[in-house]
């Protein structure tokens, strides 16, 4: 006979494993002794210095560090972020001022953190209502300490106490920081792409955990911090889709409209704690904020976790829906190659491409099942110099008659390729013997600006 | 704090057993959930308005640590595999099988029985331990219901 749910509950609840508490009379003591200091600190000080007494215990609770650091910030799950306009005013994520900033910085160096006269010794995070928080836990006596830096990947960014609130008996409830100097966004482009903001996130700090469970299962949850996605095992790849996946409260949703969400997954743990490094990583970004990513997974491993990072702007395309580069040849101009190449669409769904037909400025791919041609493609080598990035909307200006386009930027590595979502691109350039790309920020629509605009040259034929 | 500690250690080291299945680690675990806790809990703004909140919060912190945990523990590191011996009652055999069949689950699933079965919080705010959808630990709870039930079923008991 089936057992019912209710007696599988009976059992597990009459039956719990037995424990021996052997330290716990340690643990009360320790935290007895706590609660006779923080009473004698309200009886000698009054509730208003009972914050900055704390550090008798060698920790300060620095409550709530909403690290500034934007991008990072965004993609690592922390809604709240901040960053200084060039104008030295701190503005969070819609452009509002938050505050002017005060003398407060924080060196940080993922979880240990130490400063010039005194140790941080932990950073801890805790996600509430969708947001995360990094608490900093440190051995001075309060947050107004000067000299605190944000270290990322080796370079120190001091930090600045951007706005600290208070609970009506003024004690502090939170303090956000933000980066002395940090760039505005930028384009990652051949110029700037060495910028340490596009990989800030390779810190520990910032780096999060998904786990999944085993192939077999029909969906998977995966869980990064306060990011949930789902996806389902196939054939040895995970495949995920953050849009359709998600909940409505889910932080998610702000990174997704941001369009630089980058995922970097390198290793996965097995279920004995062993750790392998991936085959194959890919990842795409489409429009709508949808992001796809399949891998493939060590043969006989069963996956139980893996550390996903989410980079901004450091990490190329490897793939376009699933076709690698290589993987697909490139006919000479007015050539059609017929055959079969098979790939995974943005949704893990298998595809084919029957046809692949190259014109002047454009390559086309046909799959049959959807009787679909797929998005046209400007020819490899003709965007050798342009930014190496996704996610930004690219205007096209043709030179002789202000025609504007715009479609999704989604380069190869290399910059070497990418995709027009909604124009022939040979149409457009047909008679053209030049046209000017321009780059835009589909998050904020802010132009980038002359710097991130080309000219670009066709080739003779 | 001390109230809060009393309250809920036992269950936190009970939680820690079956996720690590490691006597000591566990309570080594239990240490730190506290002792993070402790640290954090002095400050005004971690005020708990309810026990049950607090009680939230400790298992949050639980969580954290526990997957730090796993974050560094190393292939070398050994997993306490000796269960519980029989005692009279024959009531700890149950317990071993129990201990046994959890432990054959995957860990997100593992957790979120643990939680539901033997710590008392509800889906919602396991969800919240978790930091998953609340249909997500659904999904959790009952595929691991459906795995215990098989294994409990195999051992004689349905």
């Amino acid at each position: 006979m089936k057992m019912s749910d209710r007696r599988l509950k009976r059992i597990l609840q009459e039956n719990p494993v037995p424990v021996k508490p052997e330290k716990k009379e340690k643990m009360l003591e320790f935290a007895r002794m706590c609660d006779e200091q923080e009473k004698n600190e309200e009886t000698e000080d009054g509730s208003n210095m009972k914050y900055m007494r704390t550090h008798k215990f060698r920790t300060l609770i620095a409550a709530a560090v909403i690290l500034s650091l934007m991008a990072v910030a965004v993609t690592a799950g922390i809604v709240n972020y901040y960053y200084r306009t060039p104008g030295g005013k701190i503005v969070d994520k819609s452009g509002a001022v938050v505050t002017d900033t005060g003398n407060l910085s924080l060196k940080m160096t993922g979880e240990k953190i130490t400063g010039e006269n005194y140790t941080i010794e932990e950073v801890d995070w805790v996600s509430k209502d969708g947001n995360t928080t990094f608490t900093v836990w440190m051995s001075a006596d309060s947050p107004e300490m000067p000299g605190l830096y944000a270290r990322y990947n080796g370079i120190d960014y001091p930090l600045t106490k951007s706005f600290v609130t208070r609970d009506k008996d003024g004690n502090p409830l939170s303090v956000g920081y933000t980066a002395l100097n940090f760039p505005e966004p930028q384009i990652p482009n051949s110029e700037n792409r060495e910028n340490p903001l596009w990989v800030a996130c390779e810190e520990p700090l910032v780096s999060v955990w998904i786990n999944f469970e085993p192939e077999g299962v029909e969906t998977v949850s995966v869980t990064a911090h306060d990011i949930t996605v789902s996806g389902y095992i196939y054939d040895g790849h995970l495949y995920y889709d953050t849009k359709d996946h998600t909940v409505e409260t889910n932080p998610l949703a702000e990174i997704t409209e941001i369009h630089r969400m980058y995922v970097s997954l390198e290793t996965m743990t097995d279920t004995d704690g062993k750790e392998h490094e991936l085959e194959r990583r890919s990842y795409s970004c489409g429009e709508g904020g949808t992001m796809s990513s399949f891998l493939k997974l060590p043969e006989n491993v069963t996956p139980a976790s893996f550390p996903i990072r989410f980079l901004n702007g450091d990490y190329y395309l490897r793939e376009i829906e699933g076709v690698t580069c290589g993987e697909l040849p490139i006919p000479e101009i007015g050539e059609t190659l017929t055959g079969e190449w098979v790939f995974f669409d943005y949704a893990g769904i298998r595809r084919t491409i029957t046809e692949i037909k190259r014109e002047k400025y454009s390559i086309t791919y046909y799959s049959p099942e959807e009787d679909h041609t797929y998005p046209r493609y400007l020819p490899e080598g003709l965007f050798n110099d342009l930014v190496t990035s996704i996610g930004y909307n690219v205007s096209f200006f043709g030179l002789e008659n202000g025609v504007q386009e715009t479609g999704v930027l989604n380069t190869r590595p290399g910059g070497r390729m990418y995709r027009i979502a909604s124009r022939n691109m040979n149409e457009f350039c047909e008679g053209r013997d030049s046209i000017r790309v321009g780059v835009r920020n589909i998050s904020t629509s802010y132009s980038v600006g002359t710097a991130c605009e080309w000219t670009l040259t066709f080739p003779e034929n | 704090m001390e109230d809060a500690v009393g309250r809920n250690y036992d269950d936190v080291l009970r939680y820690f057993t079956y996720r690590v299945r490691d006597r000591a680690a566990a309570e080594d675990l239990t240490q730190e959930t506290f002792y993070r806790f402790i640290r954090y809990s002095s400050d005004p703004v971690n005020r708990f308005r309810t026990p049950q909140k607090c009680r939230a919060y400790v298992f949050a912190i639980a969580s954290n640590v526990c997957r730090d945990y796993f974050a560094k523990r190393t292939d070398t590191d050994e997993i306490d595999e000796n269960l519980p011996a029989e005692d009279d009652s024959g009531k700890r055999d149950l317990s071993a099988v129990i201990e046994d069949a959890l432990a054959k689950l995957p860990d997100a699933q593992r957790e979120a029985a643990v939680l539901y079965y033997y710590s008392g919080f509800k889906v919602k705010e396991i969800a919240a331990i978790q930091h998953a959808t609340v249909t997500a630990v659904k999904s959790r709870l009952k595929a691991a219901r459906d795995a215990l039930k098989i294994i409990l079923g195999e051992e004689g008991f349905s």
